[in-house]
């Protein structure tokens, strides 16, 4: 019983590393999407900031 | 003052259990202190009310007086795990004298052969405990060795040979129930560890959902933003 039950418990704790790593790779792409967007702001405001006419 | 009540056992005799024969030194040893049903044993072994009769069996000989006691001792070990159940066979007496180092290094002519039979036996992967346990139950170290290590009783007696094959039968039935016991606790430790390791991965995986929720929030936001400055734009 004790065996089976360390069995399932491994395949869990394997199903939840599994589950991390893919949710790191999100936060990743996510964190990169999040620094363009940002990125693409700070653009717009430095050619805000450099237009004379403003 | 007796603990336990035997009465249940006062009409088996000592010699129905199969490990003590009638003629044997243990036998006499036993009958010469009143003891013939295990209710008499139980309750003589409980207050240390029987003597073993070193002096008067062995004429004072020290080491032999060790052997039968011990030799005693472990057969009402025996006696007590199948009748009662208990697995207590630790016999610190004997453990010392058997292991001790001034023993080992005496001269090979002593009744159990003790050097050979402990080296061989930590050979063998036994532990200082269970050989003692060995010597002291079996009372015959070398003929236990050759079981074990060759699969035979060789030239034990035949009239002894029934008496030998029960008594080693009980102890390793002890050995493989304390074995198990060993590895359910060691599975039940491997257990434990691993659902410590899942509650902590589980909290890495809350802590990772809930970062990811924030980043999601903020791109949501941030894209609002932009539509809103377009539209405004527009």
């Amino acid at each position: 019983m004790n065996e089976t039950n360390i069995i399932d418990e491994k395949n869990t704790i394997a199903t939840i590393q599994n589950e991390i790593e893919q949710l790191k790779i999100k936060i990743l792409e996510q964190e990169q999407l999040l620094d363009e967007l940002l990125g693409e702001d700070l653009e717009d405001d430095i050619e805000v900031n450099e237009d004379p006419e403003s | 003052m007796d603990l336990h009540n035997y009465s249940k056992f006062q009409g088996v005799s000592i010699f129905d259990t199969g490990l003590i024969r009638e003629n044997s030194r243990t036998g006499k040893i036993l009958v010469k202190n009143g003891i013939f049903s295990l209710a008499d044993l139980f309750s003589k072994y409980d207050n240390e009310e029987i003597n073993y009769g070193s002096d008067k069996y062995h004429r004072g000989q020290e080491r032999k007086a060790y052997y039968a006691r011990a030799q005693i001792r472990g057969i009402i070990k025996l006696i007590r795990y199948e009748y009662l159940g208990e697995k207590d066979f630790n016999d610190e007496f004997f453990f010392e004298k058997f292991t001790s180092s001034d023993i080992l290094e005496e001269d090979n002519n002593r009744p159990l052969k003790v050097g050979n039979f402990y080296q061989n036996m930590k050979k063998l992967g036994f532990m200082d405990e269970e050989i003692a346990c060995f010597g002291s139950i079996l009372g015959d170290g070398k003929t236990l060795y050759d079981i074990i290590n060759q699969g035979t009783i060789g030239a034990w007696p035949a009239y002894g040979r029934e008496f030998f094959e029960k008594k080693l039968g009980l102890y390793k039935k002890y050995l493989n129930e304390k074995k198990a016991k060993e590895e359910k606790i060691m599975q039940t430790n491997e257990l434990g560890i691993l659902l410590e390791e899942e509650r902590e991965l589980l909290l890495e995986l809350s802590r990772l959902h809930e970062r990811s929720t924030i980043l999601s929030n903020q791109l949501v936001e941030i894209q609002e933003q932009k539509n809103s400055l377009s539209k405004k734009e527009v």
